[in-house]
Parts: C-alpha cells; sequence; structure tokens
C-alpha cells in the first residue's frame, strides 16, 4: 500500500519565486549549511574508527530492512515485555486515529512535543487539535513555526527561514496573549530564555509527550532519541503519558547494530561526534523510579514504507535525517525547504516524497526542477544512499509516463536528435546563428522566446561567433 | 592498567572541555567531600544565595553531609510524593549525579534512572554537575553502549555538552532547555 504526504498545493513556481525573495533565508541558509557541510567532513576527518562504523551502520541499516517483517515483530514483543502497549499504523490517517484515540481515553487536554518529522509527515498535531487538544511544539525552531503557522524549513534546523526580528515579532504576540511585557530587543539570547521560560510550564502541566525516534532496537525494544536542546528529556521524563511515533524504517536489529549507528546522525548534520544528549526509552516508569510515563504507547508507522521493500528504491528507507544532503544541495541552499512542498526536502525529500507518495504529481515533478545532478548529495550520504541515481530514476519514470507537457517533450526529443549526430550538431548552430540576430542586445544574448527564456533569466550568454572552431579547423585544414 | 586510565582520564577532558564542559580533579591529599566543596563553590559564584541543590542519590546525600561551602545552600532531596519532589527539582539552581559511566573520545557521561537515582538533576537546573569515577571511563560510545545493554534500564541518556541550539540565524545558543553550564567532578575510588 502506498502512503499519503501532506503537500503544499501552491504551484512550483510561486513556491520558488517566493523562496528566492526571502534574503534573510537564503543569507543564514547559505552560511548555516555550508558551516555545517564543513563541520561535517572535519569531524570524519580527524576520528578514525567513524568511518569504519559508518560502513558497519550502513550494513545493518540494510539488513534490517530486507528483515522488517521479523523485526516489526520482534520489536512489537519487546516493548510489550517491558510494558509498553504498541500499534501498528498501515497509513497516516490510522496513525492519527490511534493517537487521538489514546489521548481521549486518558482525558489529554495538553500534550508537549519533542521534534519529529514523522509527525509532520503524518500531520498530528491538526488531527489532535481538531479533537480538542492542545498540541505545543518545545524545539526552540518547532516551537517559533508552530507560532507563525508554518511548516519546517530545514529537517534539523525548521525555522531557519526566520530572522531573530520575526521571531521577536512572535513572541511579542504571545507575550500580549498572557498579558506579559515585550521582550526589549531582538536579542537571541533572550528570545532562547523567553521561550525555556514559556515552555517549562508545559512541560511540568502537560498530560502527555509526543515524540519520533532516531532509532528502535529490535532486540531490546528500545527507542533512541538524539536532541541537542534537552526537550526531548522533559518530554520522556516528565508526562504521566508518552506516545512514540517511529516509521518501521527506524527499527534496527541488534543492540550491536545500533552502537555503529549511534553517532552517525551528529557526525553527519552537525560535525559532532555526539549530540548533547541521546535518551534511551525501554519501558513506562517503573514504580520505584521517579522518571518516565506510566504509560508508554508505540505508534509504528507505515505509510507507504513497506511496499518499497525488495524494490530497487528500498536503500532511501536507510536515511537517518542527518540533513548532510540537504546542507550540500546547491539547489536546497538558494531555496530552502519550504519551495519542496513536502514536509520532506532536498535530495531525499524528493526521492522520498515521491516513492512513498507516487499519486503525488508534484512530488515526482521535483526530481526535474530541484535538481541539477551535480551527485553532491549521493557523495556525501552516510548511508551511502545513491541519492543522485534516484532522482534519475524518477526522472526517467516521468518520461516514460508523459508527465513533462507535451511542448517540453516534444523540444527535448527534437534536441536529443539532433545533437545525437555530428551533421544535426552544426545544423543548430548555424540556425542558433542566424537567430540570435534577432535578439543580441549589447553582444550578449540577454533574452530569447518561448521554452529558451527561463534559461536567460538570471544569465547571459556569450554570442554564438561568426566562425566556430570546427568551422576554422575545416576551412585551413580540410575535414 | 594505571596508565590506560590516565591516558582515557586526559582524552574524555579534552573531549568535555571542547564542547565547554567544566572539569575539576580531586587531588591527592583532599576527600570527595572536600573536592565537592570546591567544585561547589565554583558554581555557586554564579547562583543567587541560598543555592538550592538537589543532592538525590543516597551516595550524594552521604557526601553532602560532609560538604563545608562558604556560601549559603539549601539542599533539596526526596519529598513526600513525586510530585513535589518534582516541583521542587525543578526550583533547583543546581544538580548533582553520579556518572554511571563516561565515553573518552566523545567527551560524554552516562545517567541511568534507577530506584535510587533520576535524572531531573541533569534537565530542570540550570547547572548540573556529575560526579565521575575515573575507573568508568570507556574509550568509545560501544564499551558504553555494552554496559547500558547489561542493565537496560526504562530511561537513560548519554549526556555531551551542555543544552544547546541553533535555530534562530543559526547562532549556538547554550542552555535552552537544560542546563547552561555542566561540570565534571574526576574522583578515583578504590576500584582504582
Ligand atoms: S539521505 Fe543520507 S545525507 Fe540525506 S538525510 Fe538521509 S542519511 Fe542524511
Amino acid at each position: 500500500m502506498s502512503g499519503r504526504l501532506p503537500y503544499d498545493p501552491r504551484p512550483w513556481r510561486v513556491r520558488r519565486d517566493s523562496a528566492l525573495g526571502n534574503s534573510s533565508m537564503r543569507d543564514t541558509l547559505q552560511r548555516v549549511a555550508g558551516r555545517l557541510s564543513k563541520a561535517k567532513s572535519t569531524a570524519y576527518g580527524d576520528y578514525q574508527i567513524a568511518d569504519k562504523w559508518r560502513l558497519a551502520g550502513v550494513a545493518a541499516k540494510r539488513r534490517a530492512i530486507s528483515q522488517i517483517d521479523e523485526l516489526v515483530v520482534q520489536v512489537i514483543g519487546e516493548i510489550e515485555r517491558h510494558g509498553g502497549k504498541v500499534h501498528r499504523a498501515r497509513d497516516a490517517a490510522e496513525a492519527v486515529r490511534c493517537v487521538v484515540e489514546v489521548a481521549q481515553k486518558n482525558g489529554v487536554k495538553l500534550a508537549v512535543k519533542s521534534k519529529s518529522m514523522v509527525t509532520e509527515e503524518i500531520e498530528l498535531n491538526k488531527g489532535l487539535e481538531d479533537a480538542g487538544v492542545q498540541v505545543v511544539e518545545t524545539d526552540l525552531g518547532e516551537y517559533i513555526i508552530q507560532l507563525a503557522h508554518e511548516k519546517p524549513s530545514h529537517i534539523l534546523a525548521p525555522a531557519i527561514h526566520r530572522n531573530r526580528g520575526q521571531v521577536k515579532e512572535l513572541f511579542d504576540v504571545e507575550a500580549d496573549r498572557q498579558g506579559m511585557a515585550h521582550l526589549a530587543n531582538a536579542d537571541i539570547e533572550q528570545l532562547t530564555q523567553f521561550a525555556r521560560q514559556q515552555l517549562r510550564q508545559e512541560f511540568l502541566s502537560a498530560d502527555m509527550g509526543v515524540t519520533g525516534g532516531n532509532f528502535l532496537v529490535a532486540e531490546t525494544g528500545t527507542i533512541v532519541l538524539i536532541t541537542n536542546e534537552g526537550n526531548a528529556d522533559m518530554v520522556t521524563s516528565l508526562p504521566p503519558l508518552l506516545v512514540s511515533i517511529v516509521g518501521i524504517e527506524k527499527i534496527v536489529g541488534t543492540w550491536d547494530d545500533l552502537s555503529y549507528l549511534l553517532q552517525q546522525p551528529a557526525l553527519s548534520g552537525v560535525g559532532q561526534r555526539l549530540s548533547s544528549y541521546t535518551t534511551f526509552v525501554s519501558g513506562p516508569r517503573d514504580e520505584s523510579a521517579m522518571d518516565g510515563p506510566d504509560q508508554w504507547h508505540v505508534v509504528l508507522l507505515d505509510n507507504g514504507r513497506r511496499n518499497l521493500v525488495g524494490t530497487p528504491e528500498e536503500s532511501i528507507l536507510s536515511c537517518i535525517r542527518c540533513g548532510a544532503c540537504l546542507n550540500v544541495c546547491p539547489v536546497f541552499r538558494q531555496i530552502g525547504g519550504h519551495a519542496y512542498g513536502s514536509v520532506y526536502p532536498g535530495p531525499i525529500g524528493i526521492v522520498v516524497s515521491a516513492n512513498l507518495d507516487p499519486s503525488m504529481p508534484s512530488f515526482l515533478d521535483l526530481a526535474s526542477q530541484a535538481c541539477s545532478m551535480c551527485y553532491a548529495c549521493s557523495e556525501v550520504c552516510p548511508m551511502d544512499i545513491p541519492l543522485a541515481d534516484e532522482i534519475l530514476t524518477l526522472r526517467n519514470h516521468r518520461v516514460k509516463t508523459m508527465a513533462e507537457p507535451l511542448l517540453v517533450r516534444r523540444t527535448y526529443e527534437m534536441w536529443g536528435r539532433l545533437w545525437s549526430t555530428k551533421a544535426g550538431y552544426q545544423k543548430t548552430i548555424r540556425i542558433a546563428r542566424l537567430g540570435q540576430r534577432f535578439l543580441i542586445q549589447k553582444k550578449k544574448l540577454r533574452w530569447a522566446p518561448g521554452l529558451f527564456g527561463g534559461w536567460l533569466k538570471t544569465r547571459d550568454m556569450p554570442l554564438i561567433p561568426p566562425e566556430t572552431f570546427r568551422e576554422w579547423w575545416a576551412k585551413t585544414h580540410g575535414e | 592498567m594505571g596508565n590506560n586510565v590516565e591516558e582515557r582520564v586526559a582524552q574524555f577532558a579534552i573531549n568535555w572541555q571542547r564542547l565547554s564542559g567544566k572539569i575539576m580533579r580531586q587531588d591527592l591529599q583532599e576527600t570527595l567531600g572536600e573536592a565537592l566543596s570546591r567544585a561547589l563553590e565554583v558554581i555557586c559564584t554564579g547562583v543567587p544565595e541560598p543555592a538550592a541543590i538537589i543532592a538525590w542519590e543516597p551516595f550524594v546525600q552521604d557526601l553532602a553531609r560532609t560538604v563545608r561551602l562558604d556560601c549559603q545552600v539549601e539542599w533539596i532531596g526526596r519529598r513526600a510524593s513525586r510530585a513535589n519532589s518534582i516541583a521542587a527539582m525543578a526550583s533547583a539552581d543546581i544538580g548533582i549525579n553520579v556518572a554511571q559511566w563516561a565515553v573518552a573520545d566523545t567527551g560524554s557521561v552516562a545517567l541511568y534512572v534507577t530506584p535510587e537515582a533520576t535524572l531531573y538533576p541533569s534537565l530542570l537546573p540550570k547547572q548540573h554537575l556529575v560526579l565521575l569515577d575515573v575507573a568508568d571511563i570507556v574509550p568509545t560510545v560501544r564499551e558504553g553502549l555494552m554496559e547500558l545493554r547489561k542493565h537496560l534500564p526504562q530511561l537513560a541518556k548519554i549526556i555531551t555538552g551542555p543544552s544547546m541550539s541553533a535555530d534562530i540565524e543559526g547562532q549556538l545558543q547554550i542552555g535552552v532547555h537544560g542546563p547552561q553550564s555542566v561540570m565534571v567532578l574526576l574522583w578515583a575510588s578504590d576500584r582504582n
């Protein structure tokens, strides 16, 4: 069964242009993505075992995918043996329904959440709010975008598209709502402390905590959460009820497998050997202990994942969501996450969105729109996912299913035919030389009609010279 | 083993400090209680008096009795109910935990929830102090995880630096939800 993912209904042009017009986002993104990419190469560079363990981790993830059905059975057994309750959800709607039911049965009014992409995928907040449950995002970036009613624009730094002034405006509205004084200025430290104070109260009074999971270990039934702020530790230890929603592809077979993988998200994502907090949840609170929930529910989500097992695309299920492919992608660095129109942006976003939810043409289109085929993503992926090849496969699929507009298809067909022979190539040069006469402005090609116009919108082309090298050679040396 | 331990200590110290963690070490001629007093004296300089300090684990409570400080402190321990205990810990300034183990090559310390130990001291106050026996430093995360696998408490965590975020304009901020400042006090038990 294929999955369903939320999508932005605005057309690509609109999404793209609105991103390109956000200069503060582009500045921050350039700086942060560049810094993270550099930190990643240094981190592996001076840490010898890291790459050996990475390869063992890749093997472990691939193995887990091939054994997914058995591992699901095993992990359910382990979690329930420790007193947790597992729910299986075939798609997003089922997962939401399940969480809402748990919340309602326990009279939940306030839920606190730590950052989780899978809950964005299933649009959990909307589902809970519709059922009368207030949901508070507690990751600083997620808190900001929740106040702004937006979606994350980077899988690690969800509010990267907003600058401090814009964050202050949001916090001022929140202060007004609570009859508090505004912050004196948009100092980042003050903004952070404002969020700390606000959210502290929510943690202490919440009825339910919601998390995702970076890894789920079948052998022990343990969910591993990797975070930097400490909010996931609040969410897993304070509220009386904890719900963890995890895609089935997060399952790894053994504890030993986990030990190779554990450091990879931080190494590849932010260039650290470990993030500030690595949290292990293996069961609800023991009577004799202080920390942890009385009830622990785990929702195992399929939503199109199982469908990919055994297909040539199955390696994309190994993704550990480190964000390295986003940070290195020249397209992502310019347009940020929102322009993709999917909750999963960047190179991995293109392949995951289109493969999990093939019913959405706008996801498939991204393969052509938001990729320059530079292969930087494939090179940088710690899980050795052939991202660019996967994007190419999607492009092929687009052509085969005639998803391109007729005019585009015919143009490329003709172009392909002409340039596959020497004579054809020379013919196009002669035609272009004649044609450009009407278009020359200040000795350069600055615009062109129709389809070709887009090329020249942001760049000028040098002219085709009166005599090409080939023509000169033929004239002076013979054919 | 002696030399080996010192190598791990040195490596741990480098990595822990690289993440802005502070570190102190028990002197040969001082007791652990005296070393703890010295560490708390440093931490207390940034905290209004009386400093509320969580001493929860029996080991820490015993030590606390021997602590002598110039600044005024109020010790926070177990209360009548779980809710009261959490409320008291939530308003504390300093939390103390005993590390289960630590990792030399990442600069991390691990804590477990047990009937005697809670993770709240590492999470709710702005200042966190970890007591680490140098014999518990393992070379890599893998050895630490094998140790965790043996016990597998319901809740455990590995701490690698202070609570932080770069969510606003990519600028690093310390002390988002958890502690702003983390300190390790190294000591050597009889096991060494
Ligand atoms: S595809 Fe690879 S690089 Fe991209 S987020 Fe996933 S693991 Fe990281």
